[in-house]
């Protein structure tokens, strides 16, 4: 089936179709109420028509009747037919039939025999042809009746009524012939057409008629091959004309049927309304056109609004979160209009958010906030935390303008922030120049101690490059990193109004205290031994083993020297000299262990060898107790 | 007491003319003799019926005699005059050759006339005695009109017999003393198909009484109309 794809052409088609229907409907029905008026209009007339002829025809009879009365009762009249002369009876007929204009004059005996008459046809001593008319007249007190019927082919209004000399002796019959002066009369009075017809079986004859003469032709024919009531209008097609037609029978004159037919032009009374008709067809057009025009109208209210709200929809898709649309209308489209703008607002709204929010908190905490419902509480997890600070930044506050400062200190974060995101770290917070990052939390991430370590190990090279490229401040940045691994709470922490994503827990303040022991130590990183238990491919020195303070339990402390299997001869140099320094001095070999420690000093001035040769110094003044342990004690921060 | 029947028959048969169809229904003629009283004649009652029963008034009964010569009279006279605008009587039966005399009692004319077979004449327009008589030479029934008076109508029985006479208004007739004899039985009567009709025939014998039922169809003719309501019109 074929669709209009256009919503303006879909109404515009149903508003047109649905027009046009009822208005054909109208139209329809109008046209059969007009013809079914029409035909009820000319129903009636034909009925009335047919009354019409009916008093019509009874007073013409009344009227010859009198006619025939008084001239059978003149006394010449009488005085002729006594005479019992036929020539002058029949004289006499002609004679007193020119004073009432008669057509036809019979004297007949009482045994209706004609003795004279008018009419060549009828001769002397004939019997009269219509004998039904005389027993009509035989039944009348007064010896009087009337009757159509046909003479020749003529049709008559014949009366008879008796000769009294005084006593019945004849009748006299007196006819006068119903032909075009009848029919135009009959026309004037009624307004119908009217024909005078004879039947003999199926074969019509039209006898007078004031039909037009090409119709009164066709009649017959037409009159054979129809079925008609007595009295009952019917249809008949005449010369191209719709006559409808009503036929009475007037009476059988031997064997043939004379009958009475009233007509009336369907074509002439159906005039008015197919005026009517069109009229209403202008007015069909002239509705299309308006139809059409508010269809349009009507349709542009609607598509120009959706068409609106289409492009604004297709460009917040496109992420163009600015899209408005402008569609001032009172109605449901407006309203819809005003929703979307809401709604684009909205998403405008939260888009900037979760914008901000990428700045400010880390993007993988954005997406795990945006994705959850934010509410406080959190959950137990594995996790590592890694804590960095830049050594030496703050003394450098003194010098440097503070514009500067915050740039440079930018660019750092920037720096060591990215290679905490490069390891699948998240940004917990900065507070300062030092940055909280999370391994395994929001995302959980089964190596995530080795990702924190190899972050952290990033981070220093980072750092180390970025003195280099500023040369102003000459290698005067370090960065300090603690790692621990364990379990934390990590949740939505804060207010209700306010809240952050973070970690919490006593794993998290022993990263912070490791990354505070780096400056002690002397290293860059230092990681718990629960981390390092979770680095396979990384290889570390084990630096320590102490207590912090506010802990009851010892953590060994170790700095990661590089991945395994990679490790350069002089860092392994490292490796080995400081396990055997630390060896000798957990045995109190003093002596020893010094001697290790300076060698390693030599390869490695500025780093823990230091702190052990000052540790090796001090017990050599004052030797340690005799349940040493060998596990530093950390007092402070 | 002896009773004779006598069946008519119908004496045409019906045809073209329904409208003059007369027939006699199974005409019952009862003859009753009754023994013997009187010396010279008997006496003959003849009642004629029509169709539905009724007597039918001023029907000419006449009797045929064995007498083959009956010498009508000559001075015969009678009267019908004219009263109210009406003839009175409105029937007679008088023997041929009878003059009768139409005097007009009204002081308006009339127009006295017959087409009739038996006797036509006219008398135009008069007042008072007519000149003359009329003389009646033919046996038959006359019916007489005005011209000037449709409704006026009378009837003269015109009888070639000796022994006649008009039913009543009971349609009776009595003719007491009647010579003994065979008599042909006719009635006359302008209403009737032929309008004399041979019903059959009696014998009288002196001191006897024959008594005579007739029926007859009398047809009910086309009449002229009449203005009833004028004072002095019947």
């Amino acid at each position: 089936m074929f669709r209009f794809r256009r919503f303006q052409t879909r109404l515009l088609v149903l508003f047109l179709a649905l027009f046009t229907l009822s208005q054909a409907i109208a139209l329809g029905l109008t046209s059969w109420a007009g013809r079914a008026a029409a035909q009820d209009e000319i129903h009636t007339a034909l009925e009335v028509a047919a009354g019409v002829f009916g008093s019509l025809l009874e007073e013409r009879e009344a009227r010859l009747l009198q006619a025939a009365v008084l001239l059978a009762d003149d006394f010449a009249f009488k005085s002729a037919y006594a005479t019992r002369d036929a020539a002058t009876i029949e004289s006499m007929l002609h004679n007193h039939g020119t004073r009432i204009g008669a057509d036809a004059m019979y004297l007949l005996s009482l045994d209706s025999e004609v003795i004279a008459s008018t009419l060549s046809g009828a001769r002397e001593g004939m019997d009269f042809m219509h004998p039904e008319l005389l027993q009509a007249a035989t039944e009348d007190p007064y010896g009087e009746a009337g009757a159509i019927v046909l003479i020749g082919d003529q049709p008559y209004q014949l009366v008879v009524v008796p000769l009294l000399i005084p006593m019945h002796d004849a009748w006299v019959v007196v006819g006068f012939r119903l032909g075009a002066g009848f029919t135009s009369h009959f026309r004037e009075l009624t307004q119908s057409e009217i024909s005078i017809l004879s039947a003999d079986a199926d074969r019509w004859r039209v006898l007078s008629t004031s039909l037009p003469e090409a119709a009164a032709r066709a009649l017959p024919a037409v009159l054979a091959g129809e079925a008609w009531r007595d009295g009952a209008a019917f249809n008949l097609s005449l010369a191209g004309e719709t006559q409808v037609s009503l036929l009475q029978e007037m009476g059988v004159d031997d064997h043939r049927r004379l009958l009475v037919g009233m007509h009336r032009s369907l074509d002439v009374a159906m005039a008015p309304y197919r005026r009517l008709q069109q009229v209403l067809l202008v007015l069909l057009l002239g509705g299309l056109v308006l139809t059409a025009l508010g269809a349009t109208w009507v349709s542009r209210q609607v598509s120009k609004p959706v068409r609106q709200l289409r492009s604004g929809a297709e460009r917040i898709e496109q992420g163009d979160y600015q899209a408005r649309v402008a569609i001032r209308q009172a109605d449901e489209l407006g309203a819809l209009g005003e929703a979307f703008n809401r709604m684009a607002r909205g998403l405008e709204e939260r888009d900037r958010v979760r914008g901000l929010l990428g700045k400010v908190v880390s993007p993988a905490i954005a997406e795990e906030l945006l994705a959850r419902d934010i509410e406080l509480g959190g959950e137990e997890r594995e996790a590592t935390v890694l804590f960095s600070d830049i050594v030496g930044f703050t003394p450098l506050a003194e010098t440097v303008p503070p514009a500067r400062l915050l740039d440079l200190l930018n660019r750092y974060l920037t720096r060591i922030s990215a290679d905490i995101e490069a390891e699948g770290g998240v940004i917990d917070k900065y507070i300062g120049d030092a940055v909280m990052a999370l391994f395994g939390a929001p995302l959980t991430q089964p190596d995530h101690p080795e990702r924190a370590v190899r972050a952290a190990m990033a981070m220093v090279s980072s750092v180390q490059a970025m003195n280099r490229e500023t040369p102003e401040h000459m290698a005067t940045l370090r960065l300090g990193a603690g790692i621990n691994s364990g379990t934390v709470v990590a949740g939505n922490m804060g207010s209700r109004s306010r809240l952050n994503y973070t970690v919490v827990g006593d794993a998290v303040n022993l990263a912070s205290r490791l990354e505070g022991l780096t400056r002690h130590y002397r290293v860059d990183i230092l990681v718990s031994d629960a981390t390092r238990r979770q680095c396979p491919s990384i290889v570390f020195r084990e630096l320590d083993r102490v207590q912090v303070k506010g802990r009851q339990g010892v953590v060994g402390i170790h700095e990661p020297l590089g991945t395994r299997g990679r490790l350069d001869s002089h860092l392994h140099q490292r490796l080995v000299l400081f396990g055997e320094g630390l060896a000798h001095y957990r045995q109190q070999r003093w002596d020893e262990a010094e001697t290790t420690f300076q060698e390693l000093a030599g390869v490695e001035p500025n780093g823990p060898a230091s702190v052990y040769l000052a540790r090796i110094r001090a017990f050599r003044e004052q030797a340690p107790p005799a349940d040493w342990d060998a596990v530093t004690r950390i007092a402070g921060k | 007491m002896t009773i004779l029947t006598v069946n008519t028959k119908a004496f045409r048969p019906l045809g073209v003319g329904m409208r003059q169809m007369i027939a006699l229904l199974g005409a019952l003629l009862g003859v009753m003799l009754i023994s013997p009283g009187a010396l010279a004649g008997g006496e003959v009652r003849v009642t004629v019926q029509g169709a539905d029963g009724a007597g039918v008034e001023h029907a000419a009964i006449v009797l045929r005699g064995p007498e083959d010569a009956w010498e009508p009279p000559s001075d015969n006279e009678a009267t019908i005059d004219q009263i109210d605008r009406e003839f009175v009587p409105p029937a007679i039966s008088i023997p041929v050759n009878t003059r009768v005399l139409f005097p007009n009692q009204d002081d308006i004319r009339h127009h006295v006339y017959s087409f009739s077979s038996a006797k036509s004449f006219e008398l135009p327009l008069y007042k008072g005695m007519p000149a003359r008589p009329i003389r009646f030479p033919q046996p038959g029934i006359v019916t007489i009109g005005c011209n000037i008076h449709d409704w006026m109508i009378a009837h003269i029985y015109v009888v070639d017999a000796a022994i006649h006479g008009l039913t009543d208004a009971e349609g009776v007739w009595a003719a007491a003393d009647v010579p003994a004899g065979r008599y042909r039985v006719e009635v006359w009567h302008h209403g009737l198909d032929e309008e004399r009709q041979t019903t059959g025939e009696i014998r009288v014998e002196p001191g006897t009484e024959v008594d005579l039922e007739v029926s007859v169809e009398v047809a009910s003719r086309p009449a002229p109309r009449r203005r009833g309501t004028v004072p002095g019109y019947r």
